[in-house]
């Protein structure tokens, strides 16, 4: 079998090396980090990285003069895309953070500052489990309950039938979206040690099986 | 959520350093194998700390954060050296996932640097000495300890847009007698963000009395976890039958029988028969 050739958004969006490393890992080796336009366009399945706040994120994204493209290829094409964290909530229609900043609207909803209970400190920042909705090919090699490393202070409320799992700090998080071909997870699976990298092998699977 | 445990790597001129009250540096060996093993053993997260970079006066050492992330499936926090707002993009750049930036640095840096990359990628790390019974902030270059008192200080952070503390007892350092307990509740009854801790462990025992009777979120140890084998599957394995732990690798000793000191006991013969016939899948993600 032939791997994926997975393009890895380059924005400018803090530390992606780290994803490439990850991908790697689990001998994904067609896999890039890009800012070119043909290169995502060449591109099997995508992955939208972001650290850092979601009005930078997006003004960094605009100014790649990459959304075209993704366009073409996520919406058009339907190839596989995974947005990780902030690039998860850009899917989003909107974000709170920092005042109003429109997103890409990919998916509808909204992102919002977590308001945790009492004794819930925030960022919620740490490993935390996952309870999944059954279903989703992203997910098919790793457990209910299973450990993801998060850190983040929003995060995205919607329409609850894309949201395909999710983590509990007080209240209930929103740890996973998914609509046809665009998934976003709010963890980062490339510093959730192995079960970070079976999330990879799924996202990387979906190419091979379309 | 579950409690993290850190293992911590301590750097003096490229070399993982023991250390003891904040002086006392013993070389035990190489980062990078360092950091491979503790990835290996189940640890949480690394923290990487370079304290010879600043009395140097050196930038931070870029190639070693890089190849310690390379090797690291779980988030690395670095910290030394750290004085500017370039310095910290080029550490990201090289594969951190946070900073730790000193309690010493200017409130306009950290505060740059959080608007930059997101507060959650910013660690203040306090370093606290006690004398008699009041706790002081302290340098550690200058080894002397600022007028302020703590709780001055942290009045001041909220406003700094930090994602964690990590508290240092100097006094607590290398000597193995346990966390201190009620610095830790002072420091959390002032602030909202999570607290990692870092000084005093020298048993299991001591990461039990930080969850239960603290807020911190996660303990982290260089000494207790550098010289014993498989030394954070161990101690997780010790601790999971209080609290919520991450302890989902390869090596898990739940079932397993340990002497006073943590370590494990041999198996009986009739365990380690059965192993004989015991197959195991190792599976290729």
């Amino acid at each position: 079998m032939i791997s994926p050739r997975i393009a890895i958004v380059d924005y400018g969006a803090g530390n992606i090396k780290s994803v490439l490393n990850a991908l790697k890992r689990i001998d994904l080796h067609n896999s890039i980090l890009t800012k070119s336009a043909s290169e995502i366009e060449a591109a099997d399945a995508l992955i939208l990285p972001g650290v850092g706040a979601f009005g930078h994120c997006m003004k960094n994204l605009m100014k790649s003069g990459l959304i075209p493209s993704l366009e073409n290829s996520i919406l058009k094409k339907k190839k596989p895309l995974l947005g990780i964290c902030v690039g998860m909530q850009l899917l989003a229609e909107s974000s709170d953070e920092d005042g109003f900043h429109s997103g890409l609207g990919w998916i509808p909803g909204h992102v919002e500052q977590i308001q945790p209970k009492a004794k819930f400190r925030i960022p919620h920042v740490g490993w935390n489990q996952v309870r999944l909705v059954p279903g989703d090919a992203l997910f098919s090699k790793v457990q209910d309950g299973a450990f993801f490393y998060f850190d983040h202070s929003y995060a995205y409320s919607g329409c609850n039938s894309y949201v395909t799992s999710t983590a509990s700090h007080g209240i209930e998080i929103t740890a996973s979206i998914k609509l046809s071909n665009i998934h976003g997870v709010q963890f980062h699976p490339e510093k959730s040690d192995r079960n970070g990298l079976r999330v990879f092998r799924a996202f990387g699977n979906i190419f091979s099986r379309c | 959520m579950s409690k993290r445990i850190i293992g911590a790597v301590l750097v003096n001129n490229d070399q993982v350093i023991q250390s003891r009250e904040f002086g006392n540096y013993l070389p035990v060996g190489n980062p990078e194998i360092t950091v491979d093993y503790f990835n290996r053993w189940g640890a949480d997260e690394i923290l990487l700390i370079d304290v010879s970079r600043t009395r140097r006066g050196l930038n931070p050492n870029y190639q070693l954060i890089e190849n310690c992330s390379v090797l690291s499936g779980v988030p690395i926090a670095y910290g030394g050296a750290i004085s500017s707002l370039d310095i910290a993009r080029s550490v990201f750049l090289a594969g951190a996932d946070k900073i730790a930036i000193n309690a010493s640095a200017s409130a306009p840096l950290i505060r740059s640097i959080s608007e930059s990359f997101g507060s959650q990628s910013v660690i203040l790390s306090m370093d606290i000495l006690k004398v008699g019974d009041s706790y002081m902030l302290y340098n550690y270059l200058t080894r002397e300890c600022s007028g302020q008192t703590l709780e001055e200080y942290i009045g001041l952070l909220n406003s700094w847009g930090i994602g964690e503390i990590l508290l240092q007892l100097v006094n607590r350092d290398g000597i193995k007698n346990g966390f201190d307990i009620e610095l830790i509740n002072r420091i959390s009854a002032h602030s909202d963000v999570p607290i990692i801790v870092l000084g005093g462990a020298g048993k299991a025992e001591h990461f039990s009395e930080l969850f239960e009777n603290t807020e911190a979120e996660a303990g982290a140890a260089a000494n207790y976890l550098h010289f014993t084998e498989h030394s954070i599957a161990v101690l997780k394995s010790l601790l999971t039958s209080e609290q919520i732990i991450r302890n989902d690798t390869l090596m898990n000793y739940t079932k397993h029988a340990f002497n006073d000191f943590d370590r494990l006991k041999k198996l009986d013969q009739e365990d380690l028969d059965a192993l004989y016939y015991q197959k195991i899948v190792v599976e290729k993600i």
